[in-house]
């Protein structure tokens, strides 16, 4: 199996690499955007799970004691972004208007630009950047570790330290989401602000990284490779948490448009405004269906939920919902007026998938993905999801 | 449960076990009562899923629907008032009472569902009538055998209840006539 899947991953990343190449001497505009995109969409899931992990140390989650390791895949392989983030860097000039504004951005717009300047500009994006993912990196590193050293031998002093991190380390990482996504997605639009977008992003992510617990759960069980005693109560778990966040995701996608809308102010509204049009109108009703309407009633029934099969497909199609989303936020930036899907898209989420896959399997060679040494693991065999 | 046996455990284990043996025998209709849920029992018991669900979803749907519509009516068309040169029929400043619509109906769908489900608020029972019955909440398990099932017969599942363990059996109500002239 494990065969199987790094053949999958190198040739996703052998054609994403392929594709991305061409991409960036033919349309080097469209590739930034394109990786930047796909970029965004696996930082989001990436940080989704490291919070998760971290929400389960500090919750101290007996539940999720089965399920610890195949959360910390994902956010293991979250150092390589410092790597993966490059490309962008180079783009920041065809990326973002604050770089170099043009005229035709009328005069308003151009003042808020001079008025960000001490914020926004190339060398302090570029260093701030790096520490937001320096310290989600940091973090992982720290979670995984500590829980692979738990496997070794079980320490209770060792798993209290990794409480004390998890609790502060949420309130740190709670703050550098927000700022990221200000950085990273707001500052696309020359003159937008939200102060909600941060725990948009959040929610998106969250979501995701749940879905992708979902999703790898079940092909790890189909594997053999998590135990079978209480692992339908666990998914059950998991799927309830899907649906809450699933609801969470709804509840600030509308709070953010339902004050934009009704305050209806000329600095904020164009987001909107270009976001409900005949083009990306329809994004923005499908990603509403998508990403709540859809998975919503679906994750109300118990049965589905404790199918494996029922959740993992459900899991698969938020992730879909996830990257509409990520690619609802950024590409009206490039194509105002019209959606213009790109090959080129395709290709960067094919070469960070390959990407990130294959060093996931990398960092987890030869490791167990059950922390048998834990008393919560033994725990999670007895959780009960009830009713 | 009008009437029927009553029967006393120690033990939710013995109480299992007694399910177990009347099932085997083709009785079906009982009901356990307990100071505590006990997962083994509800599961022995093998009981219809709960239809509080559906009320609960019906309800919202309902609530939803009302408070929607209600708003639409009322800003719309019964006294259409200009906001800010807002639409009149403004969706999304709809939605919030709309979601509160929601949760209301589908908390009192839930809520009256359940009660009417289990026939509360209810001060007594023919349970009730057996003295040692005032223990179940605090240490004693017991099994209700309800009379009305078509495979009941006193004799029998006196024997059945007694053999597997039970403190004492006690019959409750009033038995149908040819099992109370036994």
């Amino acid at each position: 199996m494990r065969r199987r899947w790094t053949i999958l991953f190198v040739i996703a990343l052998g054609l994403g690499v392929l594709g991305l190449v061409i991409g960036v001497f033919v349309d080097p505009r469209r590739f930034y955007f394109s990786y930047l995109t796909a970029w965004l969409y696996f930082v989001s899931i990436g940080m989704g799970a490291v919070l998760l992990v971290m929400t389960g140390h500090a919750a101290r989650a007996r539940w999720f004691g089965a399920l610890r390791r195949v959360a910390e895949i994902p956010a293991a392989t979250f150092p390589f972004f410092l790597l993966l983030v490059l490309p962008i860097f180079f783009g920041l000039d065809e990326l973002y208007p604050w770089v170099h504004p043009s005229p035709e951005l009328g005069e308003e717009a151009l003042h808020v630009i001079d008025h960000r300047k001490s914020w926004l500009n190339i060398p302090f994006f570029v260093v701030r950047t790096l520490v937001w993912i320096g310290l989600f990196a940091i973090a992982a590193v720290v979670l995984v570790r500590g829980s692979i050293a738990l496997d070794r031998a079980f320490d209770p002093a060792r798993r209290q330290r990794l409480y004390r991190f998890s609790c502060g380390g949420l309130v740190i990482l709670g703050f550098v989401l927000t700022w990221a996504s200000f950085d990273w997605i707001m500052s696309l639009d020359p003159t937008w602000y939200s102060t909600i977008l941060g725990v948009y992003f959040f929610a998106g992510g969250f979501s995701g990284a749940l879905s992708l617990l979902a999703i790898n759960s079940a092909v790890l069980r189909r594997a053999g490779a998590l135990p079978e005693e209480g692992a339908t109560e666990r998914q059950t778990a998991v799927g309830r948490l899907l649906l809450a966040f699933v609801i969470f995701w709804a509840y600030q996608g509308f709070a953010q448009l339902l004050i934009i809308w009704i305050a209806n102010l000329p600095a904020e509204v164009g987001f909107y405004q270009r976001r409900s049009g005949s083009a990306w109108g329809w994004v923005s009703f499908v990603l509403a269906l998508a990403h709540f309407g859809i998975p919503f009633l679906l994750l109300l029934s118990r049965r589905l939920k404790r199918s494996p099969i029922a959740l993992a497909a459900i899991a698969a199609w938020l992730l879909f919902a996830h990257y509409v989303d990520i690619y609802w936020l950024v590409m009206p930036n490039l194509t105002p007026s019209r959606i213009a899907p790109h090959w080129l898209d395709l290709a960067a989420l094919l070469a960070l998938f390959g990407a990130l896959g294959l060093s996931a399997l990398l960092l987890f060679r030869n490791r167990s993905l059950v922390a048998q040494t834990d008393p919560y693991f033994h725990q999670s065999l007895r959780y009960v999801s009830w009713p | 449960m009008r009437s029927g046996l009553l029967a006393e455990y120690e033990d939710p284990e013995i109480l299992v076990r007694a399910i177990r043996a009347l099932r085997r025998e083709g009785i079906v209709a009982m009901d356990a009562h307990m100071p505590y849920p006990v997962r083994e029992v509800l599961e022995a018991l093998e009981l219809p899923p709960s239809r509080v669900p559906i009320y609960c979803f019906l309800g919202g749907l309902a609530g939803a629907s009302y408070a929607y519509l209600l708003q639409w009516w009322t800003n719309g068309f019964d006294y259409a008032l200009n906001v800010g040169g807002r639409p009149l029929g403004a969706a999304p400043a709809f939605i919030p009472p709309t979601f509160e619509g929601t949760v209301l109906l589908a908390a009192f769908g839930a809520l009256l569902s359940f009660l009417g489900f289990s026939r509360l608020p209810r001060l007594w029972a023919p349970v009730d009538e057996v003295p040692q019955f005032s223990r179940v909440t605090s240490d004693r398990f017991f099994l209700a055998v309800d009379a009305t099932d078509p495979r009941f017969d006193r004799i029998e599942a006196e024997n059945i209840l007694l053999a597997s363990g039970a403190l004492s059996v006690s019959a409750f109500g009033l038995l149908p006539r040819k099992e109370a002239e036994r």
